[in-house]
């Protein structure tokens, strides 16, 4: 497992000026979670209704350099299992990009 | 070619979700719709065709999933009732505000309460201002026509909405009809493989789709929406002329049923119609001058064209099968005489509410309707608000 110096040189894929209250610990532990993932990889991130989903992606800006997805307060995963399920869909078609078929 | 076959309303609903063979399907299972899901999860395990079935714990569930995957840029079908589709509702809008097309197969059952399984119009006809395109129709034929033509009526550059296919409720979903189905390489062909989706979260660029819009914003977005609603009305049409040459079967906004010379006509949604038809024939057989329009779009509402079928009747009956409590008549009466208004003044218009939670609607009570309107026209005296087949 990577320590956390080395953690901290990973792509940033949460970017600031967004407006989540100075000193708020949401954002930071966003980024963290994000640094889960390979500086390759892509995500979709499924964001439930919340300070962290009306603050990070005002129309028309967004903090989010991933995919993300916000439909309602109470339906994130269920939500997100649909994005996966077509994902897998169109994998199994070859319908998916080069870019990100893995 | 197109074959003959003999089919439930939901049968020939899962066939043809099977030869559209979409990306995902989430679904949860409500009579009488149960069987579109539990016959299309065998072609999954069979693996007869190539979709992630999502088993979801709830219709709200299921409406999510469906807009996560349609968000995802994948085809994305389901299937309800009555209160699955109150569960889904505020998803409704939600997946139509994203402009993200998807496929709803409808099996039109009373919504509680009280509970009853039977059918009427009240489940959709509450979702009628969710943003959702709607397609009626009486037999599983059209069940299955409007199905396949929903895909790409949603899906279209103009368009990007949800479409929902209605259909009655055990009398079409659950009665054998004999019907013609296109074969799997024309559904194929006329469907395409990949669907269109100009902003996708798996897709060439990352995206965020659901922000917070606020009133700077907000109206612009719902403006378009309507917007896209007004363009379904060309492209609804486009899809049917195209569906006209691949099958020889005719669809339009709606349908008029010995309408030229007609002084009296009804206007109704879905199997009713069968019946009413049979009405028709024999009233005419009689000398008597009716006929009828069986409305084929519900949304977006063509109100124009409506108001110009009715410019020569004399008496028109609208018939709801679902009643909106609002003291003043049930939802198509209201959007009809609205239509007619400014367009075909001077007319008899007048409104019946029938067979909520399955009664049963009859020749002898639809041949009542007729002669009201009649009535109504030699003597000038009528009720505007009736209740057809209830017992006061
Ligand atoms: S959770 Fe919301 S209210 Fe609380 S500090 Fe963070 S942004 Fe501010």
């Amino acid at each position: 497992m990577p320590n956390l110096k080395e953690l901290s040189k990973k792509k940033v894929r949460f970017t600031g000026g967004h407006r989540m209250c100075a000193g708020c610990g949401a954002p930071m532990v966003v980024n963290w979670i994000l640094k889960a993932l390979d500086d390759d990889e892509r995500a979709v991130i499924s964001n439930a209704t919340g300070c962290l989903e009306v603050s990070t992606c005002l129309y028309p800006y967004t903090s989010w350099k991933d995919s993300w997805v916000h439909t309602a307060f109470e339906n994130a995963a269920a939500t997100c299992s649909g994005t996966e399920a077509a994902f897998k869909a169109l994998k199994k078609k070859d319908l998916l990009m080069e870019s990100i078929s893995s | 070619m197109a074959k003959r076959v003999s089919l439930s309303g939901n049968e020939a609903v899962a066939f043809g979700m099977k030869q559209i063979n979409p990306d995902v399907v989430a679904a949860f299972p409500i009579t009488p719709s149960t069987e579109v899901p539990q016959y299309f999860s065998q072609f999954v395990a069979n693996g007869e065709v190539d979709t992630e079935f999502v088993a979801v714990e709830s219709e709200h569930s299921a409406m999510s999933a469906c807009i996560g995957a349609a968000a995802a840029g994948g085809r994305v079908m389901t299937a309800t009732a009555s209160a699955g589709l109150a569960l889904m509702w505020e998803m409704l809008y939600v997946g139509a505000s994203m402009r993200l097309p998807m496929v709803l197969a409808v099996t039109n059952r009373a919504l509680s309460g009280p509970i009853n399984i039977h059918n009427d119009h009240s489940d959709t006809m509450g979702a009628r201002d969710s943003g959702w395109i709607q397609l009626y129709g009486e037999s599983a034929q059209e069940a299955y026509d409007n199905l396949i033509q929903a895909i790409r009526i949603g899906e279209h550059k103009d368009v990007q909405l949800p479409v929902m296919v209605c259909y009655d409720g055990f009398i079409t979903s659950h009665a054998v009809e004999n019907l013609e189905m296109l074969d799997d390489e024309e559904v194929k062909k006329f469907v395409g493989v990949k669907r269109e989706a100009p902003f996708a979260l798996i897709g060439q660029d990352p995206v965020s789709m659901g922000p917070l819009d606020l009133p700077n914003h907000y109206f612009e977005h719902k403006r378009l929406q309507a917007e896209a609603m007004k363009n379904a009305k060309k492209v609804i049409l486009e899809i049917a002329a195209e569906y006209e040459k691949l099958t020889g079967r005719k669809y339009g906004f709606f349908e008029e049923y010995k309408m030229e010379d007609a002084e009296a006509a009804i206007v109704v949604i879905n199997s009713t119609a069968g019946t009413a038809k049979f009405v028709v024939d024999n009233l005419r057989a009689q000398g008597k001058k009716v006929g009828l329009i069986k409305i084929r779009v519900f949304r977006p509402f063509p109100a124009e064209e409506l108001a110009e079928a009715l410019k020569n009747v004399k008496a028109v009956a609208v018939m709801d099968k679902a009643d909106s409590f609002s003291a003043a008549g049930g939802p198509l009466f209201a959007e009809v005489r609205s239509a007619m208004y400014g367009r075909a003044d001077g007319k008899i218009v007048t409104n019946y509410i029938y067979g909520l939670g399955g009664r049963d609607v009859t020749t002898t009570q639809i041949e009542k309707v007729y002669a009201d309107l009649f009535n109504a026209i030699e003597t000038g005296k009528y009720e505007v608000y009736n209740y057809l087949g209830v017992r006061e």
